[in-house]
């Protein structure tokens, strides 16, 4: 039934319409997962000297790019490693390999990661990096970014961080890890609005293999079927700088019923995502219908821009929807003509060439609940292929039309940035309004709504990750080290709070960023971020799980935070140490 | 503090009339039913591919074919819970 199950969710994934994954990672013929993981050794998950306590054990499981799964931080002082599976979802697929029932990719266990790093340290192949190259999970050779090549990748800092123990460590071995490496498109796409998907299988994934860990440490241990049930935290570094955020997408629906509904065989399951990294971005505000704001569009943007509306909650939704207006930089504006959820329009220039679209996106919330929501895409300022449409760039405009229910509606701009060592040529828009201040007479940044003064409509309030709106999962912010305050970076909850608990990521105001571990035992770097924050409140949680704290829900945790913090308020900061382990 | 602005729709021939204009063409469905991950930028990104003639178009839908895809996500949800969960 679960290899059915896993199969069947996977469909979505294989219709791949955005063409995230390389043609040759599909799976042709995914077949039925059996009990064959329990009893053949060659798909054990971990060697029986790596097995975690059943009582303390608590499961880590990375969501992200450039797993390093074979760091010496993620291995016992025996040298087993502590990775039970990670899917690598864009490798070339290899028939007859683990993971025959995944939709794509590849499967490592850890016996099997076992036998490469024991490859390595009889000097059979030539180390870490060989791993990587051997196993499928850097391949030189393919048309997708080898992030899982770089000195020290996003996902590589993430996983230490959240995962990471010293060997010499004895509470490591109750930690095993379960990863996904995500396709490079995804992370490539800072707009992010490719990953839903790929996430949402990585979840499945990673549950689904936590439930079979459980039944694997019940085999080996001689334990009654269904009497282990390790506890998850889930580290997800990613993010969206546009949406509702109130926790009705699929996906935040879907970690909120999760995280509360569990299973017969699993312990609890705890999401942590970043509060985000956009508070000054001037990506957020706010409009009244018969108000407009300024969109400021750079030049030689090659990819979309993205701009979501989203109104209050109400009964229903209305006979006269939500409707926009969008005045494009030279022209004279226009105003959509909605009737029925998911239409789109198109929006022409004079000559006639497509420069932007509208969809309507009203969502379903219950209980007669709706939101009506507006998602506005203009097309690149800059085409990437010279046949293809383009937009003017310059102050566009987006308005609420006065014809819309009155009420406050929340606007947001998707990130659209290059991420370092991707190619992708995007180039970041802004919300523009005259009264939003950026610095005081001092010229320092102004952090909060309350200190710039007036009434913009360009917001710093409500700034957060728009996965992060539900209402189990965990938001981490970032602090710097000699403040102890949040970084102006931080993105900000709708109470104004950096977080539900915060991490010092950034040494000083001045200097920021923290020391970070690279793919290979020994590198490191120097990374700031959100995404930095998150797997240090995973690692704290998954500590106090396996040593039993009785926290079940968001309340709880933070206050349990708040009973260890040298700095409990208004938001505890978890401890931390500012040695760097040496190993 | 910067001067306080207000900003005012303005419709297309007020103010600017001189200015060209930009126009909307009638809605249509983006979809015809929910499954997960389904947005409006997979609906574009789907488009510009087969554009490119990398993938299949999408199928022309009567206006109202998305009615039913706000409910249709909720069951999505259902499923994908029972999914993870099945034993």
């Amino acid at each position: 039934m679960i290899a059915q199950a896993m199969i069947s969710a996977f469909e979505q994934f294989l219709d791949d319409p955005a063409g995230i994954l390389p043609a040759d990672a599909i799976n042709p013929a995914p077949q039925e997962f059996d009990d064959s993981d329990l009893t053949d050794p060659a798909l054990g998950y971990l060697s029986d000297d790596a097995l975690p306590d059943p009582e303390s054990g608590c499961i880590i499981a990375i969501i992200d790019d450039a797993i390093p799964f074979a760091h010496e931080t993620l291995r016992l002082k025996n040298g087993h490693s502590r990775v039970a599976s990670i899917w690598v979802q864009d490798a070339r697929h290899q028939p007859g390999g683990t993971g025959a029932d995944l939709p794509s990719g590849i499967e490592l266990r850890g016996t099997a990661i076992d036998e490469w790093l024991t490859s390595a340290a009889s000097g059979h192949i030539p180390g870490e990096d060989s791993i990587y190259r051997q196993s499928g999970t850097v391949d030189m050779g393919r048309p997708t970014t080898p992030s899982a090549a770089y000195a020290y990748g996003h996902g590589a800092a993430v996983a230490a961080l959240a995962a990471g123990f010293s060997p010499e460590d004895p509470s490591a071995r109750n930690h095993p890890v379960i990863a996904v490496n995500l396709p490079a498109k995804i992370t490539e796409d800072s707009m992010g609005t490719l990953a839903p998907v790929s996430i949402l299988a990585s979840m499945l994934f990673i549950i689904t293999r936590a439930r079979r860990l459980c039944r694997f440490i019940e085999k080996r241990r001689g334990l009654m079927a269904g009497s282990v049930r390790l506890p998850v935290v889930v580290n997800l570094s990613f993010g969206l700088t546009a949406g509702a955020r109130d926790g009705s997408s699929l996906l935040e629906q879907f970690m909120d019923a999760v995280s509360v509904s569990g299973s017969d065989d699993l312990g609890p399951i705890h999401f942590v995502l970043p509060t985000g990294n956009h508070r000054l971005s001037r990506l957020h505000g706010h409009l009244n219908p018969g108000q407009d704001l300024g969109w400021r569009l750079p030049p030689d943007d090659r990819t979309i821009t993205g701009l979501e509306v989203w109104g209050p909650v109400r009964e229903g939704l209305p006979d006269n929807k939500l409707q926009i207006t969008l005045t494009p930089p030279g022209m004279a504006g226009a105003t959509t003509a909605f009737s029925a959820p998911w239409q789109f329009t198109v929006m022409h220039d004079a000559t006639g060439q497509e420069i932007a679209r509208a969809y309507y996106t009203p969502r379903y919330l219950g209980n007669d609940q709706w939101r009506e929501g507006v998602t506005v895409i203009v097309m690149p300022t800059c085409p990437e292929r010279l046949h293809e449409p383009y937009a003017p760039a310059g102050e566009w405009r987006i308005g609420i039309s006065e014809s819309s229910v009155d009420a406050e509606y929340q606007i947001g701009v998707q990130r659209d940035e290059v991420i370092r060592g991707f190619h992708r040529e995007a180039r970041q828009s802004w919300l523009h309004d005259p009264e939003y201040r950026i610095h005081d007479e001092a010229g320092r940044l102004i952090e909060t709504d309350a200190q710039n003064g007036g009434a913009p409509r360009v917001l710093r309030r409500g700034t957060m990750n728009a996965y992060a709106g539900g209402k189990h999962s965990l938001r981490a912010g970032a602090v710097d080290g000699q403040r102890m305050h949040p970084s102006p970076y931080c993105s900000l909850l709708h109470d104004d709070a950096g977080g539900d608990c915060l991490a010092v990521v950034d040494r000083a105001l001045t200097q920021a960023g923290m020391l970070v571990r690279g793919r290979n035992s020994g590198s490191f770097g120097v990374m700031s971020g959100t995404s930095m924050a998150a797997p240090q409140l995973t690692k704290w949680l998954a500590r106090q799980l396996a040593q039993g704290q009785p926290v079940n829900d968001r309340a709880a945790i933070r206050a349990l935070a708040v009973t260890q913090s040298a700095t409990p308020f208004p938001t505890p900061v978890l401890p931390h140490s500012d040695k760097f382990p040496p190993f | 503090m910067g001067a306080t602005v207000e900003l005012k729709c303005k419709g297309k021939d007020e103010e600017h009339p001189s200015r060209p204009s930009a126009t909307w063409d009638s809605p249509q469905a983006a979809y015809g039913s929910y499954r997960p991950g389904l947005s409006p930028y997979l609906h574009y990104w789907h488009g510009l591919r087969a554009s490119r003639k990398e993938t299949e178009p999408l199928p022309d839908y009567d206006p109202d074919a998305g009615s039913e895809l706000p409910g249709q996500m909720q069951e999505t949800l259902e499923d994908l819970i029972r999914r993870s969960f099945g034993s």
